[in-house]
């Protein structure tokens, strides 16, 4: 059984949480709910002045309930390369979701998330201690993705391989949605032979070797038969290349 | 002559009844879109409706849906080109930010109408000079920095605005 991803990351969220209180106390001198006028707007089609009666309400242009159109299409994730100038061992990715309501055939138009920590251990989006102390990557998005499967139900990401950090073995977080629900929460786990040969190169050697292997990891060790991807060596970028199957009920 | 070192914050408040210009629409309907997605690892079986009761039954939705749902509408905030929407100078200019940070305030899983967010903008350093009526006097160079004069500006104190970060000058590095 594989705990839910809010679940399964309580313990790191609990310490992003703790040190991101500088962030909010920072901003809540600026917290008036007092609000503003929009400068020049334009509203269908007009361009408005600088002040408006406080009579317009927003034009609905989608209807509540599903929005089937919908593609992320403003989303700072959407996006092949995740690296975001991150250093670390070129790792390219290919995830192929099956659909096991429909004899495990591939899903097209399905929504993967992927987020991992960087080669220290770091996650962009909070801040975050670890080996090297509090870093607050608040604002950051590094090696954060979320790709559309395509009609052979693959996403592709260009991202470094993952670190590690205290408590965990090397992982990728995934989530699947399709058509707006979720339909799984999930973590992709590394051979343990590549992890070693990966954290005694260069970039990776200050950090040092994860004690923790998968087969003591309390969310991995009971899940290694469908979570353990298929990483080789890839003599082009002198990284890896990972390809992973995930399964969904759609 | 300066005073100190500062960096304002602006806060922009955006619900249903705000969203007026394409950049408020669309951070409206992408950032519920995204709740209403990134909402469900916090609410399995739908038994919660509000953003506030997730938050209350599990903590780690806070900020961790924020952070979420802030990702969808990045590509929006960098279209702003570093302008702060709503706020300008005394002559119309616009003023620039270098951060933002995105706060899910309410939002409810099929009523959009309880969807609030906030953005709030930070600019990057600035010199307080002085303070003219309820003008702040400031710059982007401290002018003991400078040999020539320095372009300066004037800003409103006004509602959403606040200084977040103020060094005095005496502990300011010496060019």
């Amino acid at each position: 059984m594989i705990p839910s991803e809010p679940i399964s990351r309580l313990s790191f969220l609990r310490k992003a949480i703790a040190s991101t209180v500088l962030t909010p106390a920072l901003l809540q001198s600026c917290s008036s709910q007092t609000e503003i006028t929009p400068g020049g707007t334009t509203t269908n089609g007009s361009t408005t002045g600088g002040s408006t009666t406080g009579s317009c309400v927003v034009t609905d242009t989608e209807t509540d309930g599903p929005y089937p159109l919908y593609s992320s299409r403003g989303s700072a994730l959407q996006r092949v390369d995740i690296r975001e100038g991150k250093t670390g061992l070129q790792l390219d990715m290919t995830m192929t979701v099956k659909n096991v309501n429909n004899s495990c055939a591939v899903l097209a138009n399905a929504r993967v998330d992927i987020w991992y920590c960087d080669k220290d251990g770091y996650y962009s989006g909070y801040s975050n201690s670890g080996y090297l102390g509090t870093q607050n990557n608040t604002g950051k998005t590094f090696l954060r993705g979320l790709q559309y499967t395509d009609a052979s139900g693959q996403v592709k990401f260009t991202g470094i391989y993952p670190g590690w950090y205290q408590g965990r073995a090397t992982h990728i977080h995934v989530q699947v949605y399709v058509d707006n629900t979720l339909k799984l929460t999930s973590q992709i786990a590394f051979p343990e032979d590549i992890n070693t040969a990966v954290y005694t190169t260069d970039l990776y050697k200050a950090h040092g070797q994860n004690s923790l292997k998968n087969s003591g990891d309390n969310i991995l060790s009971d899940s290694l038969d469908n979570e353990l991807a298929t990483v080789t060596a890839n003599s082009a970028t002198g990284g890896y290349n990972l390809t992973h199957t995930i399964y969904v009920k759609a | 002559m300066s005073k100190a070192r500062i960096r304002l914050a602006f806060r922009h408040l955006i619900d249903a009844g705000s969203a007026r210009s394409e950049f408020e629409k669309v951070v409206f309907a992408d950032s519920y879109q995204e709740f209403r997605l990134q909402v469900q690892a916090y609410n399995p079986n739908n038994q919660y409706t509000t953003y506030q009761q997730v938050r209350a039954a599990v903590p780690q939705a806070d900020p961790g849906l924020s952070v979420r749902v802030s990702f969808a509408i990045g590509l929006y905030v960098n279209e702003l080109n570093g302008q702060i929407p709503g706020l300008v100078d005394a002559i119309g200019q616009p003023v620039s930010f270098v951060e933002h940070r995105f706060t899910l305030l309410d939002s409810h899983i099929t009523d959009r109408s309880q969807h609030r967010i906030a953005l709030t903008y930070l600019t990057d350093s600035l010199t307080w000079l002085d303070t003219v009526g309820n003008h702040l006097l400031l710059s982007a160079i401290d002018p003991a920095d400078s040999p020539e004069p320095v372009d300066t500006f004037l800003l409103l104190v006004q509602p959403n605005l606040s200084i977040c970060s103020y060094q005095a000058s005496p502990y300011l590095p010496t060019a």
